[in-house]
C-alpha cells in the first residue's frame, strides 16, 4: 500500500512537472511596438508549420508572403500588466487555417483555427509572465519594418482553450514564422 | 510553483511599488481548474499598484507589500509554502 501511495505520488509529481514545463519565465519582448497603447500596422508572413494531432493527422502550412496584420489593442480601463496586446495574426491562402501569436506584459501566446476550431497554448493568464517553452523570438528592425522571428526548436503542443493540461495538437520542432511588419 | 521564494522580474518589468506586481514579486502556483471549469495558469499572489488591493488582476490575489513580507518570513520560519486561503 505504501509503494502504490509512493508511485502515485511519483507519477502525479512528473504530470505537474511537465504542464508547469509547457512555459517558462518570460524576460520581455524587445519590440518597437512594446510601449504603444493601439494601433494597427499590415505585413505579410513567411514560414511553415509542421501541425500533428494526437488522432495522428498531419498538416503543413506553408506562409509565402501571406498578408499579416498586427492589431495593437489597448487594455482598457485598467492596464492591469501592460498598456496594450499586441496582435499577430495570418491566414492560409486556403483561409482554412488561422494563426494568431500575442504578446502581453511578459507572457506569450499560441493559437491555430483549423477549419474553425481552436488550439492554444497560452501565458497570458494570472500574473502573465510566463511564455511558451521552445518557442524562441527574436525582433530585428529595419528603416520600414519590424520582423519578428519564432522558431520552434522543439515541439509546442495546443490544446483546446482552457479544457485542460493535455495537448491534443502539436507544432513540429524546426516550423518557424517570419511576420514582416511595416512600422508606419 | 514558487514554493520557497517570490519569482522576481528584474529592472524595468514592473516589480515596484506602484508597478504591476510590488516590490516582491509573485508567488505562483501551479496551474489548476477553477470554479467553474476553466483550466487555469500563471495563478499568483502579489502586491503592487500602490498597494490599492482592490486594483484589478486577471485571477490572481493582488495583496501588501506587508502581506508578501509576512509569507516570506512564514516560509523561512516553518515551511515552503504549499496553499493559500483567502479570507474577505
Amino acid at each position: 500500500m505504501k509503494l502504490n501511495l509512493t508511485l502515485l505520488f511519483v507519477i502525479v509529481s512528473m504530470f505537474a512537472s511537465a504542464q508547469q514545463n509547457d512555459l517558462i519565465d518570460g524576460k520581455g519582448f524587445a519590440s518597437c511596438f512594446s510601449k504603444m497603447k493601439e494601433g494597427r500596422f499590415n505585413g505579410v508572413t513567411n514560414g511553415i508549420l509542421k501541425v500533428t494531432s494526437t488522432t495522428g493527422d498531419s498538416l503543413i502550412v506553408s506562409l509565402k508572403s501571406n498578408k499579416a496584420v498586427l492589431s495593437i489593442i489597448p487594455d482598457e480601463p485598467n492596464e492591469v500588466y501592460d498598456v496594450s496586446y499586441k496582435k499577430y495574426e495570418v491566414e492560409s491562402a486556403d483561409k482554412k487555417v488561422q494563426i494568431l501569436y500575442q504578446t502581453y506584459a511578459l507572457a506569450n501566446s499560441l493559437q491555430i483555427k483549423l477549419e474553425g476550431k481552436a488550439f492554444q497554448i497560452t501565458g497570458i493568464d494570472g500574473g502573465c509572465d510566463r511564455v511558451i517553452n521552445g518557442l524562441e523570438y527574436e525582433y530585428v528592425k529595419d528603416l520600414q519594418s519590424e520582423y519578428l522571428l519564432l522558431h520552434f526548436a522543439k515541439d509546442v503542443g495546443l490544446r483546446v482553450a482552457r479544457s485542460g493540461p493535455a495537448p491534443t495538437l502539436f507544432i513540429k520542432k524546426g516550423s518557424m514564422l517570419m511576420f514582416i511588419i511595416s512600422r508606419k | 510553483m514558487d514554493q520557497n521564494s517570490a519569482h522576481t522580474h528584474g529592472s524595468g518589468s514592473g516589480d515596484t511599488y506602484d508597478g504591476t506586481y510590488g516590490t516582491q514579486g509573485i508567488y505562483r502556483a501551479v496551474d489548476f481548474y477553477d470554479a467553474e471549469g476553466d483550466y487555469r495558469t500563471v495563478m499568483g499572489i502579489h502586491a503592487g499598484r500602490s498597494e490599492d488591493v482592490n486594483y484589478p488582476t486577471f485571477g490572481s490575489i493582488r495583496t501588501t507589500e506587508q502581506a508578501m513580507s509576512i509569507i516570506q518570513q512564514d516560509i523561512q520560519n516553518y515551511s515552503p509554502l504549499t496553499s493559500i486561503t483567502v479570507t474577505n
